[in-house]
């Protein structure tokens, strides 16, 4: 038995066979030979035509924001891919010496330059850097075309050295058991992927797919961060227990997924996922959410080395929209600043980003931006129903200038002859203290709230939840936190306006009566947590909840709150918190291995 | 086979951004076009045989062109190499 340690991406623990994928990394200096020219040839046109996607892109937003002048330097990398003369040569290398694509590229170019290296001018020697930069880029795009991954006939853990998020969705999730990632970080496509299945997953396990042999049993502990190859007999019998006990109640939640989330009195809760990546609607409908409650748009930045321009935002839009199948989807306009940089508009980094120029603040800096992603949507609208959020609102000022922006951005659109939706809903996120102070004026013009209860209890307590000195303090249940989200509540319903919660306190079935009890009458929260909330929700009144929800909101101090909660929760709620608890660890002494 | 020869008018020399001017005139055209420096020759709609040339400044080109379009494009390159380039940068 051999173990490996990593950081834990998504909880859960797994066991089964190991699906070892080596991306296979072809170094353009060691002259690797090919015995198939054709598919050399053929690769090397998609990496070429990806290259010139990639630099066209890149000039048309320098041209933007720098002016003509700065985009030189890319017309002269874009001649370089129709340089037939240069091309000639490197197919030449493919032909005549069987070199693979990125040797052939990378040798042609080195011979190319030889003269400017030789010059012992500075400036020319300069301009070779401009030209490394594109047989960089070749490189790159050649090696997303080496090999794809392969078919998963039965359940297995997969280990890679990374995934991309392109490998990742041509993946049959139904045979994941679990990841095992060498490189990657807990905020990465793969780590959204397994939270959203529900299935463990490991990222900084450095060395594991090399040393992991394909096919060996893997014992996959998603709390303790820790896979052991080849487990001995009394670890595999450890895991087996504990996957039983959850699979246990994995069927029972399983059988709920086309019954409605009601509670025994008969109030109806919308039960809806958050979801970052396209793939985890899937995951969510299947896991019985009746619609997307928060799409964070960023995921469809970050994966861009540059920001993406319309059509691209309208083809993930549309995916988007298409994947829900006629489901309702709130779009969050871009939402960075704070913890997440956004390199490609120039992210900043500032001494106090939360309180910095994000949200709401950063996309009125940045009109263009706004419009972009705001005809990108709307013109996504033909393809079902949608509502558009704007996050970190403060006051009516904001939401106005938001109202304009897309006023205008429909009044376009509508004179160029495009299709689209021109009454889709516009709301907003609750989440400063100042919002819920102006939120009766807010109601009157948002169509639709949404508690961000993560941001909302940063700032109603004065708590940087990044800053693990403090980030304890962040309790969503402090009767700061329920009284300022009682009176938002309070002013959407007098507003007549639909009030919802999407924040991470909505995933917690204790925590979610709490909310439904104040009157949110939607709930969107991970897909992975859909089906408990959904048991939690069918085995409580609403009266009963309220009568909580008002206990809670009236004590002092948050130990109030949770004695009071422990007390309270321990007839009817006694299962699932018990499994809300034990989701942060449900091992037994000794699992340690 | 038209024959014409042109100095480099740009101060840095045949830098990437003439280089990049050159090709993109001499693909208006349908000739065969070359240019030749110290002796050695290279197409000149490729970007990187021009890079490759490393000509300076008030130095002779040798511009050859073959085509039904041959005249034309040297004037046209020739303008663009001896007044064009410096007047750009």
């Amino acid at each position: 038995m051999e173990s490996f340690r990593g950081i834990v991406a998504s909880g859960g623990v797994a066991l089964g066979p190991a699906r070892v994928w080596r991306r296979l990394v072809v170094n353009p200096n060691l002259g690797q030979k090919t015995d198939a020219p054709a598919e050399e040839h053929r690769r090397l046109d998609l990496a070429l035509s990806e290259t010139r996607r990639q630099l066209e892109e890149l000039r048309t937003q320098l041209q933007d924001r720098l002016g003509q002048d700065h985009a030189t330097i890319l017309d002269a990398q874009l001649l370089i891919l129709d340089d037939e003369t240069f091309l000639g040569q490197v197919r030449e290398a493919i032909d005549d010496q069987r070199l693979r694509a990125e040797a052939a590229f990378s040798r042609a170019m080195s011979e190319a330059l030889v003269p400017l290296d030789l010059s012992g001018d500075a400036l020319f020697r300069e301009r070779m850097t401009d030209f490394r930069d594109v047989e960089q880029r070749v490189i790159r795009a050649l090696s997303d075309h080496v090999s794809t991954l392969p078919t998963l006939e039965e359940p297995c853990i997969l280990v890679s050295s990374d995934l991309t998020p392109s490998e990742t969705a041509g993946l049959d999730f139904e045979k994941i058991l679990g990841f095992c990632i060498d490189g990657g970080s807990d905020t990465g496509h793969t780590a959204i992927i397994a939270r959203s299945l529900g299935v463990p997953a490991l990222v900084g396990l450095r060395r594991a797919s090399q040393e992991i042999r394909h096919e060996s049993m893997l014992a996959l502990d998603g709390e303790l961060g820790v896979v052991h190859s080849d487990p001995d007999p009394a670890v595999i019998r450890r895991f087996e227990s504990r996957i039983r006990r959850r699979q246990g109640a994995q069927r029972r939640l399983a059988g709920l997924q086309t019954l409605p989330a009601v509670t025994t009195d008969g109030h109806r809760i919308a039960l809806s996922a958050n979801i970052e990546v396209p793939e985890e609607i899937d995951i969510a409908v299947r896991n019985g959410a009746e619609a997307i409650g928060l799409v964070r748009t960023e995921y469809f930045y970050f994966r861009h080395e540059v920001l993406p321009n319309e059509d691209e935002q309208l083809g993930e839009y549309l995916d988007v929209l298409r994947r829900a199948q006629g489901r309702s989807v709130t779009f969050r306009v871009l939402d960075v600043g704070g913890d997440k940089l956004l390199a490609a508009v120039g992210g900043v980094r500032e001494y106090n980003p939360f309180l910095g120029l994000r949200g709401a603040r950063f996309l009125l800096a940045n009109p263009e931006i706004l419009r972009t992603q705001l005809r990108a949507l709307y013109r996504a609208s033909v393809e079902g129903p949608m509502r558009l959020m704007l996050p970190m609102i403060c006051d009516l000022t904001e939401m106005l200038a938001f109202e304009d922006h897309a006023r205008r951005v429909r009044e376009s659109l509508l004179e160029e002859g495009h299709d689209f939706d021109t009454e889709v809903p516009l709301g907003i996120m609750i989440e400063t203290p100042a919002a819920v102070a102006m939120a009766e004026e807010l109601a009157a013009r948002a169509e639709f709230f949404s508690l961000g209860t993560n941001d909302l209890t940063q700032y109603v307590l004065a708590v940087d939840r990044s800053n693990l000195r403090v980030s304890r303090f962040a309790q969503p249940q402090h009767p700061a936190v329920l009284r300022a989200i009682r009176d938002a509540v309070r002013a959407a319903d007098r507003g007549r306006i639909p009030v919802a919660s999407c924040g991470d306190m909505g995933s917690n079935p204790v925590l979610a009566m709490l909310l439904i009890g104040l009157g949110v009458q939607g709930i969107s929260a991970s897909a992975a947590s859909i089906p408990a909330l959904k048991e939690a929700i069918r085995s409580i009144s609403f009266a009963d909840a309220q009568a909580w929800a008002e206990e809670a909101t009236s004590l002092s101090t948050v130990e109030e709150v949770d004695a009071f909660l422990r007390n309270k929760t321990h007839g009817l709620l006694r299962e699932f918190v018990s499994r809300s608890k034990a989701s942060g660890g449900d091992r037994e002494p000794g699992d340690e291995a | 086979m038209a024959v014409r020869t042109a100095k480099i008018s740009d101060p840095v020399g045949l830098h990437l951004r003439a280089a990049s001017r050159i090709v993109q005139v001499a693909k208006e055209f349908q000739s065969e076009i070359t240019i030749a420096y110290d002796g050695v020759e290279t197409n000149a709609k490729s970007i990187l045989g021009l890079a490759s040339l490393v000509a300076r400044y008030q130095e002779p080109l040798e511009l050859r062109a073959e085509g039904p379009d041959e005249g034309a494009a040297l004037d046209a390159l020739v303008q663009l190499i001896e007044v064009g380039l410096g007047e750009e940068s």
